[in-house]
């Protein structure tokens, strides 16, 4: 530390985390869970990527009525919904609308938060304590509640829908971010660039931001799960994507009548979003135990 | 320090033991068991939503006014569909003046819950409380004066011939005035506590908006003490709940069966349980005034093309578990005396026709590779969740349009804001509900244009297309002339009006789904209002 | 000590002040008016407006808000019901009683399922006995609410008819809502008990326990478990919060008169002054309860006491 001056603190940074990243797949590798959950997820990526290759989008939302509820068959390998529509092509698409809504409402409600997290914490003081504040009373109204009354109030559609999931998780990455900020503006690298004239919103982007991350991404993808699970909550509750456009929440809920004599309307979708969930779970709980080290022996 | 936390974590322990305890006992006393069996004299009915007042007038959630209007209250009139529409009621006899404008009133002699004996001033002064309530504008508008005779006559004056004046009969029920005005002058809102103002056959017991609603027979009722003494109404909001209530023998009348589960309640009744034609229409409504694509939707040929375009056995299967049935009258003629009738086919109609469709659109102006592409006619409009009826035909609707060469998006919310928008003809296309009508007078709100209803198509405007003088004259024709012959011909003519406009079109009457317990004999099925001193114990 | 505690207490006013104020703004956003909602079909405009214009709902945001703020806290009076005319509190109050009583029950059960579960699982890990209510618990965090509501509900009710289908007349009626909500719960305070304990036993302080010979079961119980449950209170108050979540549903399919079914069944008629008091009266039992927790956490977390004893003296 006696050469502190003279390290160029962004090398430095560069170099740490190159290194540090191996190490941590290397952990990751290890773990039997993680990797199962690192396959399925790529698998489900693969084939909602890929989607169009094997099915189009019209047999997602056209109906044939002479098939309503028809159970699984050669043709249709997951039956057909209570509009005769292809279940198969309706998981396929309607998970591409989930995971996206999922997906985009992390990465905002992490970016929201992250940015207010490390502001806070940066600068600390009566910035800290007006962001942090807000944060309590914004945090005493439960996720459900607040949700429900932003997309009844806005109409539930695809931004809507995005905007209510990232106001009510964003508060998370805030309080995570923050007490991580705490921690590593102590540290010598953060306080050699401070010291190089870098102005405060540079140090927060490119040295907190960056070592944060490890941190971030494990919230993230657990996020992910509860995001989807809160999906069909919200369908269930009426509160969800509007039809014909496929999401898994909405086939659950509209499988809902049809539960006790055709089943298979309601098991596909269901099995579909706890997939995705049990897989963003073990992807997360690998990440996290490959990321702090003292947690795996 | 660690004494502390392990007495904090018995505590903790120890408080969560007792409020498990506390939870589990609280509801044990109370209860009448979880359900199977009830007490043996008591009735139970589902209750899907919460009853919204005791007050007749507060009743806009129409399961509520099933209990409040009839069993609670009665009018001048009552309404039985099973058995010919409106019946006398607390009216013995009604005498109509020659020129059609004075009806007298003999009453009966029936007494309230509250013991005192119905008098003309009560009937007076309920229909001067409901004239001024806007809601009942509907039904009271044409009433000049309601004045009280003597002890037991009344006479009502109006202030144009009206023939429809049965529905506003049946509609008006009659308070104690003495109760009403001293819960009025006591401060309480009328309504939110159970009350003896009504002269109906059972009386509020038990209201509680949260916990439910217990009635029990008014024994002085004026025609006989009801044989059904206590009722009890439970609250199930989910209807499969409901259903496996019924199945479980917890329920003894289940009005309203969701259709999907129809078959798994005749499976469990047997022989206990019905099927009929409900009285009410889902319709599709084009707002040909929207600026949409150009104006696209005030051209006749596509909304022509749009009507062919409909396949209404889809929309039945997809809806009602197929148990509808195809609508082309405004109001089933089988409830409603005086509605045209399509089998006499003097009105037009529209039916799935893909050849028919393709041609409008060809007349229309528009080409084959445009037709191909899809044509935008904006956006299908409607009320309720995906899983309601209404959402479930707009999502059918907007695939037959698909199929034929149109594009429509689908919009759904709820149904405040929503109806809202349709009375201010902010929508293209609507998917739309009406129930309970009993007399065709009642197509005034649909199509005149001072009616205060569900006039969601503007027919009068300087640019209208139509000849929506001729319309209007044919509602105030229909609603001055007594004869039901000459009336009827009148409607024809208004309805084959209005479908040659191609602005409306009915897709269905839904069907109700009645099932009741073997404990009871319910008589004929009502589609709209059921009356439990129709019911009786079959031991 | 104190002082933290008054402050935090104190500091209950702002949060309830603020929420009043996310609820209402949110609220207000929305389209329609009460007057359309509760007249409904067949009324001319003038008297809709004039229904409006007596709720004082044509006023200007700000002084709208400011009346509620002043009724409720200076009148305790959160209004009347638009529907049933009935006052707002009177109506909401039993049904918030229901409600608390089914999330407590559902914390109860999730922390006696999950906590023990996840100290054992943490001491015996990589046994059995971890492996299977690991494995478990990951399944039943996946599945949403309502689907495990209706599982429950046709199994137990219509295929075994042992429960009834709705309504909390007896004790047997919590059962299916209160597990319907405290499964997910449970399985995330296993999940969450079992990485603390985990992170207790790595501590330097037990390994020198260990190496000092203590007996292992000393061990635990000394050392571990008092470090390892401190957060797990935090995450019991926080699970507080997935439960009313989890009531919301649980009360609409077991048709529990709750707050949460309350506040959907009014949405439809955009009854305001219903739903507005429900999300601040839920608001205010999380704050509280989150409070309580932070209390406790302050008195039992040596770090906290000593910042406070130190800041005092």
């Amino acid at each position: 530390m006696f050469k502190k001056n003279k390290v160029n603190a962004e090398t430095l940074d560069g170099y740490v985390s190159q290194g540090k990243w191996k190490e941590i797949w290397r952990r990751y590798k290890k773990s039997k869970g993680a990797m199962i959950g690192l396959i399925m997820m790529a698998a489900m990526a693969a084939v909602l990527i890929l989607a169009p290759l094997f099915v189009s989008y019209e047999s997602a939302t056209t109906q044939d009525f002479s098939l309503m509820l028809a159970t699984p068959s050669a043709e249709h390998i997951f039956g057909n919904d209570g509009y005769g529509r292809d279940i198969f092509a309706r998981i396929i698409y309607g998970g591409r609308t989930s995971v996206a809504i999922a997906l985009i409402a992390t990465v905002t409600s992490c970016i929201v938060g992250s940015m207010l997290g490390a502001v806070a914490g940066y600068f600390g003081g009566r910035t800290d304590s007006l962001i942090m504040r807000s944060l309590d009373i914004f945090m005493s109204v439960p996720d459900i509640l607040f949700t429900m009354a932003v997309v009844y109030a806005l109409g539930a559609n695809f931004v809507n829908l995005i905007v209510a999931l990232t106001l009510a998780y964003f508060t998370n990455y805030v309080r995570l971010v923050r007490s991580e900020v705490l921690t590593l503006s102590e540290q010598d690298y953060v306080e050699a660039s401070r010291a190089g004239g870098a102005n405060g919103l540079r140090i927060i982007l490119s040295h907190i931001i960056p070592n944060a991350v490890g941190v971030i991404i494990v919230n993230t993808t657990l996020n992910i799960a509860k995001i989807i699970l809160y999906e069909a909550t919200l369908s269930f509750l009426g509160l969800g994507m509007p039809a014909p456009q496929p999401e898994w929440g909405q086939m659950l809920s509209e499988a809902r009548e049809y539960m006790r004599n055709t089943p298979h309307l309601m098991f596909f979708p269901a099995a579909a979003i706890i997939i995705t969930a049990c897989s963003v779970n073990l992807v997360g709980d690998g990440l996290r135990d490959a990321l702090d080290p003292h947690l795996k022996s | 320090m660690k004494k502390n936390m392990k007495k904090l974590l018995a505590l903790v322990l120890v408080l969560a033991m007792a409020l498990t305890v506390f939870a589990g006992c609280g509801g044990g006393d109370s209860g009448s068991g979880s359900g199977g069996t009830a007490d043996d004299s008591t009735l139970r009915i589902r209750l899907r939503t919460a009853l919204q007042s005791a007050d007749w007038q507060q009743c806009a959630v129409f399961e509520s006014s099933q209990i409040i209007w009839v069993q609670v209250f009665e009018g001048l009139y009552g309404m039985d569909e099973a058995h010919g529409g409106y019946y006398n009621l607390l009216a013995k006899n009604i005498d109509v003046s020659e020129d059609g404008l004075t009806y007298t009133v003999d009453l009966v002699d029936a007494t309230f819950q509250n013991g005192d004996p119905l008098t003309a001033e009560d009937v007076a002064y309920s229909y001067g409380v409901a004239m001024e309530n806007p809601r009942f504008d509907y039904v009271t508008s044409m009433i000049n004066n309601v004045k009280a005779v003597d002890d037991k006559t009344v006479v009502i004056t109006l202030d144009y011939p009206y023939s429809a004046i049965s529905h506003t009969f049946w509609t008006i029920k009659v308070y104690s005035k003495r109760e009403y005005e001293e819960a009025k002058a006591n401060g309480v809102e009328f309504g939110t506590v159970p009350h003896t103002a009504g002269t109906g056959p059972y009386i509020i017991t038990e209201y509680d908006v949260s916990a439910g609603l217990k009635l029990k027979a008014y024994e002085n009722y004026w025609k006989g003490a009801p044989d059904i003494k206590n009722v009890e109404y439970r609250l199930i909001t989910e209807d499969s709940a409901a259903v496996i209530a019924y199945e479980n023998g917890e329920l003894d009348y289940l009005t309203n069966v969701p259709l999907s589960d129809w078959d798994n309640i005749k499976k469990a009744a047997g022989d206990n349980c019905e099927l009929i034609k409900n009285n009410d229409v889902l319709f599709v409504g084009i707002n040909w005034a929207s600026p949409t694509n150009n104006n696209i939707l005030g051209n006749q040929k596509v909304r022509e093309a749009i009507f062919y375009a409909v396949n209404k056995a889809n929309i039945i299967k997809a809806a009602t578990s197929d148990y509808g049935t195809p609508a082309y009258e405004y109001m089933p003629s089988e409830y409603v005396a005086t509605s045209p009738k399509v089998s006499d086919g003097k009105f037009k109609t529209f039916d799935y026709d893909k050849d028919a469709c393709h041609q409008a659109l060809l007349d229309a102006g528009y080409t084959e590779d445009e037709i191909k592409a899809g044509i935008d006619v904006g956006t299908i409009l409607t009320y309720g969740t995906e899983t309601s009826e209404k959402g479930k035909a707009a999502v059918v609707l907007q695939a037959c349009l698909a199929e034929n060469g149109m594009k429509a998006q689908v919009e759904l919310g709820e149904s405040a804001p929503i109806t809202a928008r349709m009375y201010d003809q902010d929508y293209d296309i609507a998917i739309y509900y009406d129930s309970g009508n009993y007399d065709y007078n009642n197509i005034r709100q649909q199509l005149h244009s001072e009616s205060k209803g569900m006039y969601i198509i503007r027919y009068k405007a300087d640019n209208s297309p139509f000849n929506w003088q001729r319309m209007e004259e044919l509602i105030t024709m229909g609603v001055s002339t007594a004869d039901e012959k000459e009336r009827y011909d009148i409607y024809t003519e208004l309805w084959n009006m209005t479908m040659e406009t191609a602005t409306i079109l009915p897709l269905y009457h839904s069907a109700l789904g009645v099932a009741w317990s073997d404990r009871i004999d319910i008589g004929d099925v009502n589609p709209s209002f059921y009356h439990i001193t129709d019911f009786s114990w079959t031991e | 000590m104190h002082k933290y505690v008054i402050k935090r207490i104190l500091f209950l006013i702002p949060t309830i002040i603020g929420v009043t104020l996310i609820i209402y703004f949110v609220m207000n956003l929305t389209p329609g008016d009460p007057g359309r909602a509760i007249l409904g079909t067949g009324v001319p405009q003038e008297a809709i407006d004039a229904y409006n214009h007596n709720l004082g709902y044509d006023l200007p945001f700000f002084q709208k808000f400011l009346n509620y703020l002043y009724n409720m806290f200076i009148n305790h009076d959160f209004g009347i019901s638009y529907v049933t005319k009935q006052s707002v509190f009177a109506e909401i109050w039993p049904r918030y009683m229901v409600t608390l009583k089914l999330a407590f029950i559902g914390v109860v059960i999730s922390a006696l399922l999950g906590i023990p579960l996840g100290i054992y699982s943490a001491v015996k890990q990589y046994s059995l006995m971890d492996t299977i209510p690991s494995l478990v618990s990951f399944f039943l965090a996946a599945v949403p609410t309502f689907v495990l509501g209706l599982v429950l509900l046709y199994f137990f009710s219509l295929k075994l008819n042992w429960l009834p289908s709705y309504g909390l007349e007896s004790w047997k009626g919590y059962i299916m809502p209160a597990l319907a909500i405290s499964i997910p719960t449970a399985a995330q305070n296993f999940r969450f008990t079992k990485s603390s304990m985990l992170e207790a036993i790595r501590q330097d302080y037990v390994r020198t326990a260990r190496a000092k010979g203590a007996p292992e079961s000393a061990v635990i119980w000394k050392h571990v478990l008092k470090n390892a449950l401190l957060p797990v209170i935090t995450q019991i108050g926080m699970s507080l919060g997935m439960l009313l979540c989890g009531a919301v549903v649980a009360e609409q399919l077991f048709s529990v008169q709750g707050i949460g079914s309350l506040i959907v069944e009014r949405i439809t008629f955009k009854d305001e002054p219903i739903i507005i008091a429900g999300t601040i009266l839920i608001s205010i039992c999380f704050t509280v309860v989150m409070l309580i927790v932070d209390i406790i956490y302050a008195f039992i977390d040596p770090r906290i006491r000593a910042k406070y004893t130190k800041a005092r003296g």
